[in-house]
């Protein structure tokens, strides 16, 4: 980038040193060549340049801008606000951002003339719209700013503007679960329970027993048996989600790589539980930082897991987990794996975890990638790398642990709801 | 190719529509000057024109350099010792060019190329010309009056253009403290 920033003050425009120089010499010239035809050329530059001389500014201006929101989603557009003070006026201000990688700019080419009112003391303020259309942690809002002064004999700038952090939090994939979750457990939440507690969902119709309350009483079949029956309700629980993002391998074509697929469909999973009353988890595996959220439940919380996956930063293949792979997973919870299944220390983690009893799930996020020229040897080597992932998906599934791939969720509710069937029959067997 | 000449053809390709309309004020004008000057009796030699034609180019590639103010003077050359004689009409027609040239240039040196000056902003520059215009049909007017008074007449016009040209002078050594540039 060519460096625009001068040094802060006033300085005169071209147009002003061109109507000063050019009357100047057009009018000495009429006079020694008594020409006066060349005066009456003169006069559109000199008319130009009078006005201009008599307002000239003397103090610099202040530039302040802004960001409207230092968080965003992925497509929203935010407002940059450049605002410059000055005592002395301003006719002109001109802001320029130019658009960086996965940020749009509006309007195309980030520039924008704003005319001011000639006045002292005000301020003048010209916008331009940012839309990072891209997750993750960037900067943005870098530019320069210029102030003319009336009748533009005055320029103030260019100045560079700083950049500034903005937190693009992904936009959460669509995921609608309808299945129940496998093993809900706890005193609140959304999900039916299988024990008798103060939830919604009927139970059973039964005699009254002492302990039971008066607003239980079902009137109608009192009334025709004779005796006090009461309604009994299921409690409802909730269900702990972990979810576990594979950012230690990064393949494909930026915007839909394996990560922005896993942080995505993470953001989409985490939306849909927390929102029926869940409790999530996140932790992501093989980030160039250690980022983990503990398992909570609501709106906050979202945001909480939101803001995580946006400083997510894709790291190394060969990444090793501090813990050897060991956390904490609640009792009861379902773990995800969102995952290529590229990295080791992925597969390790979902192996260590299924041997320790937890539910998991790994869900599947390589792209389509293509397959290359047949003697290609970077694409022979994909697809030998393909072929050994192969064999550690088989070697999963072998070993009881579903891998699903990522379409939209529907894969991934179908194995859920198998396995919330599979558990509701392992503890309804009788004694 | 240098920076600034890659610049200039960034602003002519890549420019807003905008901006290539006032790049495109800047040739047109000239050509209108040239025909203003041919018709107060100046010949059409092609050394002259041709070197006309490429400033008038440079002016308009790079508005925010000294080439407007160059080609400027260059017109002003060109006036000088292809007309001859007392004050034409068409040097009204001559000044409207000078005039266009300039503003054109100033609005397109108002930002970088991709900028899209407001409506306020040409509305406020549209009624300067307008204002700067008048005035200089009024010294036109004054100037072919005192023109036909004869020698008495050329020696008022030449107090008047120093008085102008000390105003001017004045005025800038009191505003800026030095030359300004």
């Amino acid at each position: 980038m060519t460096e625009l920033t001068v040094p802060s003050g006033w300085r005169p425009t071209e147009l002003l040193f061109r109507g000063v120089a050019g009357a100047a010499v057009l009018a000495l010239v009429a006079v020694v060549a008594g020409r006066p035809d060349l005066l009456v050329l003169a006069v559109p530059l000199g008319g130009f340049a009078v006005p201009a001389l008599l307002r000239r500014p003397a103090a610099p201006p202040e530039v302040v801008s802004s960001l409207g929101a230092a968080v965003v989603a992925e497509g929203q557009a935010v407002r940059l606000r450049v605002v410059v003070t000055a005592d002395a006026p301003v006719e002109h201000l001109t802001v320029s951002v130019p658009p960086v990688r996965w940020v749009r700019v509006r309007p195309s080419g980030g520039v924008v003339g704003v005319a001011a009112t000639p006045g002292a003391g005000r301020a003048v303020s010209a916008s331009v719209h940012l839309a990072p259309v891209r997750w993750g942690a960037r900067r943005v809002g870098e530019g320069h700013v210029a102030a003319l002064s009336p009748w533009a004999g005055w320029v103030w700038g260019p100045q560079r503007l700083q950049s500034q952090p903005m937190a693009v939090v992904p936009r959460p994939a669509r995921f609608e679960g309808t299945g129940p979750p496998p093993h809900p457990v706890g005193l609140v939440g959304l999900h039916p329970a299988r024990r008798p507690g103060s939830g919604s969902e009927l139970e059973d119709i039964r005699e009254f027993q002492p302990g039971d309350r008066v607003r239980r009483v079902h009137w109608r079949v009192s009334r025709r048996t004779g005796r006090l029956h009461v309604t009994t309700t299921r409690s409802e629980e909730d269900a702990a989600v972990v979810l576990l993002v594979d950012a230690g391998s990064d393949v494909g074509d930026p915007p839909a790589t394996s990560v922005d697929t896993a942080v995505r469909a993470a953001a989409g999973v985490a939306e849909h539980h927390l929102r029926r009353g869940d409790r999530v988890a996140l932790r992501v595996l093989g980030s160039a930082h250690q980022l983990a959220v503990p398992a909570s439940t609501g709106r906050r919380h979202l945001h909480r897991v939101l803001h995580t996956l946006a400083r997510v930063a894709p790291g190394s293949p060969g990444w090793q987990d501090p813990g050897g792979g060991r956390f904490h997973v609640p009792a009861g919870a379902v773990a995800l794996v969102l995952s290529p299944l590229l990295a080791p220390g992925a597969v390790v983690t979902t192996t260590r975890l299924a041997r320790s009893g937890v539910t998991v799930v790994v869900v599947d996020t390589l792209p389509e990638v293509a397959p290359g020229a047949p003697h290609d040897v970077p694409a022979l080597a994909w697809r030998m790398r393909l072929l050994e992932r192969d064999h550690v998906v088989g070697r999963l599934r072998r070993s009881g642990v579903p891998v699903v791939p990522w379409r939209g969720g529907h894969p991934l509710d179908e194995v859920l709801r198998t396995i919330a069937r599979r558990a509701a029959r392992a503890r309804t067997v009788p004694r | 190719m240098s920076p600034a000449a890659t610049s200039a053809l960034g602003r002519l390709v890549g420019g807003s529509a905008q901006q290539r309309l006032l790049a495109a004020a800047v040739p047109v004008a000239v050509t209108a000057f040239l025909a203003a000057a041919t018709a107060a009796g100046a010949g059409l030699a092609v050394l002259p024109v041709a070197v006309t034609v490429l400033l008038a180019v440079l002016a308009a590639a790079a508005p925010g350099s000294a080439a407007p103010l160059v080609l400027l003077l260059w017109l002003g050359g060109y006036w000088l010792l292809g007309v001859a004689g007392p004050v034409s009409p068409w040097t009204v027609l001559a000044a409207a060019a000078v005039l266009v040239v300039h503003v054109a240039s100033g609005l397109a040196a108002h930002g970088p190329a991709g900028l899209v000056l407001d409506r306020a902003t040409l509305v406020r520059w549209l009624r300067r010309g307008v204002a700067v215009g008048v005035a200089t049909l009024l010294v036109w007017v004054v100037c072919a009056a005192l023109a036909r008074g004869g020698p008495p007449g050329g020696r008022l016009l030449s107090g008047t253009a120093l008085a102008v040209v000390a105003l001017v002078a004045a005025t800038a050594a009191r505003r800026t403290g030095s030359v300004p540039r």
